[in-house]
C-alpha cells in the first residue's frame, strides 16, 4: 500500500525527516510513535502529497506522492494534526461539501455521507455548526470528512489528542473500527495508544525510524534484562547493604511490607542466580525472586533518547 | 469545472452568513445613492459620471476587506491543508474563491442599478454610457479582486493580506496620476498600466476592446500568481 525510500524532507538547513525508509502492507494499522518535533507530521504531508519530498521517494497504491499526487489524493483520507474545519459550517453540509469535492453526487455522495454519518456516529449533530460541536464530536468530523470516500487508506494525525479520556476512548475505538478494513496510520506521542489499537509500531526520533515492528517485536529485540524483585524476610538495611554489594548491581530500593522486605534491584544482566546464593549464605527466607522486563515506556524512552 | 462551483458555492454561503457581505452591500448601497443624488442636485443633470469617478477609490478599500480572508483564513485555521489533498487542482481553488467574490461584487453593483433606473425615470439618462460604466466598474472590480486573492494567498494574516491587497492596488489607482511628472516615453507606459485611461475611455462610453482585454488581463495574471503563491509550498 505505501513504501518510502529514504523519505527527506529539510525545511531551510534543518532536516525534519531525514532518509525514512518503511513498507506498510494492505489491511495493518501502523502507528507512527515519537517526541513532539519527530517528524510525524511532516512525513504525513509528504505521504499524503501536501508537502513534497526533499529527497527520496514515497508511492501510495503504486503511485508516486508528487507526479501521481492527484490519483494518491483520490485514494487517501487525511485528518491534519488539530483537526482544522470550518466553524460556520453544519456537520452536514461540510460533509456534503467534502464528499463533492472528492467527486461524489447524486445517490453516491449520499451513501458516502450517510455511511461516514454511522460510522462516526454524528446523527445527533448533523444540523449544528461545527464551531458549536464539543472536541470529541469535532474529532469524529473530521474523521468523517476522511472516510466519505471510502478509501483504502486512512491517515489520522494525532487523532486523539486534547481530548478527554472518554472520549480517547470512544475515537480509538472508531478507529480499530475503521482499521478493520482499510489501512490506516496513526501518529501519537502516547505509547498506550499504539497498543490499544495498531498491529505495528514505527518509532520515529527526530527525523529517524529507531524501530519499526510490533509490539512483541520491541519487547523482544530492546528488552534486555530490566532488574529484580526480590522479597525475603530479613532485616532491612542489611538487606540492602548486601545486594548493593552484589557485582553488577546498579541500584537497590527495598521497602518494608507486611514484615517482608520487597526489594527493585536495576542491573544490566540477569543476577538471579547471585542474589539467590547470597540469601541462602545470608540465612534469608525468600519468597520471591523474579527478573522483570522493561515496560515499552522505558523502551520507548531509550530509544528516543528522552527522559522521563 | 463542477469543483469550481461547489467551492464558489461554500463560500457565497460563507459570505451571506457573516457580516462582512452586508457591511459591504449596504456601505457600497449607500455612498453610491450620494454620488448619484448629488449629481442629479448639485448639477442638476441625470448622470453616473460621478459613481464611476469614485468607484476606484471605494473599491480600494472594500475589496481588500472582501478578499483579504480568501486564502489567508484557510491558512491560518489550517483548513488548507485539507483542501489541498482533496483531488482539486489549485487551479480550481482559486477560481472557486475569485468567484464566491465577483459574485459579492455583482450583488452590490446590481444593488445600485435602482439609482440609474430611477434616474433614467425622472430625467433621461444616457443608457449607453450607463452601461459602459457599469461593465467598466465591474472589470476594475474584478482586476481588484483578483490582486486581493492574491495577497490573501501569500499570508495567513487577514491584516497583513488588506494591507498587501491595499497597496497593490493603490499601485495601479495612482499610476496614471502622476504621468505628468514622467518623461514622455516612460509616462505612456505608466499611463498604460494605471486604471485610469482605460475607465476614462470607458466612462465616456466608449468600449474598446483594448480596455477590455487591459482589465481582463490585469485579473488573469493576478489568479495566476495566485495559483502560483499557493503552490509555492510545494518547492519553498
Ligand atoms: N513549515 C515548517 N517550517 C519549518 N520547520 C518546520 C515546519 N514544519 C515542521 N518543522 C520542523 O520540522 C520538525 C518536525 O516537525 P513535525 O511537525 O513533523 O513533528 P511531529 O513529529 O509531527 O511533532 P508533534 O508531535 O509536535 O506534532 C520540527 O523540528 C519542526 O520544528
Ligand atoms: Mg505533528
Amino acid at each position: 500500500m505505501i513504501e518510502a525510500t529514504a523519505l527527506t524532507k529539510v525545511y531551510g538547513a534543518e532536516p525534519a525527516v531525514d532518509g525514512v525508509t518503511f513498507s506498510i502492507q494492505r489491511g495493518e494499522i501502523v502507528g507512527f510513535l515519537g517526541p513532539n518535533g519527530a517528524g510525524k507530521t511532516t512525513t504525513m504531508r509528504m505521504l499524503t502529497g501536501y508537502l513534497p519530498p526533499t529527497a527520496g521517494a514515497a508511492t501510495v497504491a503504486g503511485h508516486d506522492v508528487v507526479s501521481g499526487s492527484l490519483e494518491v489524493r483520490k485514494r487517501v483520507g487525511y485528518l491534519p494534526e488539530s483537526t482544522p474545519l470550518y466553524p460556520d459550517m453544519s456537520v452536514l453540509e461540510y460533509l456534503n461539501f467534502i464528499g463533492s469535492l472528492r467527486g461524489l453526487s447524486g445517490q453516491s455522495l449520499r451513501a458516502g455521507v450517510e455511511r461516514a454519518i454511522e460510522s462516526c456516529d454524528l446523527g445527533r449533530v448533523l444540523g449544528k455548526d461545527i464551531g458549536e460541536l464539543s472536541k470529541g464530536f469535532r474529532q469524529r468530523v473530521g474523521i468523517a470528512q476522511a472516510i466519505v470516500h471510502d478509501p483504502d487508506l486512512l491517515i489520522l494525525d494525532e487523532p486523539t489528542s486534547g481530548l478527554d479520556p472518554s472520549q480517547v476512548v470512544e475515537v480509538r475505538a472508531l478507529v480499530s473500527a475503521l482499521g478493520k478494513e482499510k489501512t490506516v496510520i496513526l501518529s501519537t506521542h502516547i505509547l498506550s495508544e499504539v497498543q490499544a489499537v495498531s498491529s505495528r509500531v514505527i518509532i520515529i526520533s527526530s527525523g529517524r525510524i529507531v524501530a519499526d515492528g510490533t509490539m512483541e517485536d520491541l519487547r523482544r529485540r530492546h528488552a534486555g534484562p530490566g532488574g529484580l524483585k526480590v522479597t525475603v524476610k530479613a532485616d532491612e538495611s542489611a538487606v540492602r547493604r548486601k545486594i548493593t554489594e552484589v557485582p553488577g548491581v546498579s541500584a537497590v530500593r527495598t521497602r518494608l511490607e507486611d514484615g517482608l522486605v520487597r526489594a527493585e534491584v536495576d542491573a544490566a544482566e540477569d543476577l538471579r542466580e547471585r542474589v539467590f546464593r547470597l540469601a541462602v549464605s545470608e540465612g534469608w527466607t525468600m519468597l520471591e525472586l523474579s527478573q522483570t522486563a522493561p515496560s515499552l515506556e522505558e523502551i520507548f524512552l531509550k530509544l528516543t533518547g528522552g527522559v522521563s | 469545472m463542477r469543483h469550481v462551483w461547489v467551492i464558489a458555492r461554500k463560500e457565497i454561503q460563507t459570505y451571506f452568513n457573516s457580516p462582512v457581505a452586508y457591511v459591504f452591500l449596504s456601505v457600497f448601497l449607500l455612498v453610491a445613492g450620494w454620488l448619484f443624488s448629488s449629481g442629479l442636485f448639485l448639477r442638476g443633470e441625470a448622470t453616473i459620471a460621478p459613481f464611476i469617478q469614485v468607484a476606484p477609490l471605494l473599491f480600494l478599500f472594500f475589496i481588500p476587506a472582501v478578499t483579504m480572508r480568501l486564502f489567508s483564513e484557510e491558512l491560518g485555521r489550517g483548513t488548507f491543508e485539507i483542501l489541498a489533498t482533496l483531488p482539486v487542482r489549485d487551479g480550481e481553488i482559486v477560481l472557486g474563491k475569485f468567484v464566491s467574490a465577483t459574485v459579492l461584487l455583482l450583488s452590490a453593483l446590481a444593488a445600485t442599478l435602482v439609482f440609474p433606473v430611477s434616474l433614467s425615470i425622472a430625467g433621461d439618462l444616457d443608457g449607453g454610457q450607463t452601461f459602459a460604466s457599469y461593465v467598466g466598474v465591474f472589470l476594475l472590480g474584478l482586476s481588484y479582486l483578483a490582486m486581493g486573492a492574491f495577497a490573501s494567498s501569500v499570508t495567513k494574516r487577514e491584516i497583513l493580506a488588506f494591507i498587501v491587497g491595499f497597496l497593490f492596488m493603490m499601485v495601479f489607482f495612482l499610476a496614471g496620476k502622476f504621468t505628468q511628472f514622467l518623461p514622455e516615453a516612460a509616462a505612456r507606459w505608466v499611463d498604460f498600466i494605471g486604471i485610469d485611461s482605460h475607465l476614462d475611455n470607458i466612462a465616456r462610453g466608449v468600449l474598446d476592446s483594448r480596455d477590455l482585454v487591459y482589465f481582463l488581463t490585469l485579473t488573469a495574471f493576478f489568479l495566476h500568481l495566485t495559483t502560483y503563491s499557493l503552490g509555492s509550498r510545494r518547492w519553498r
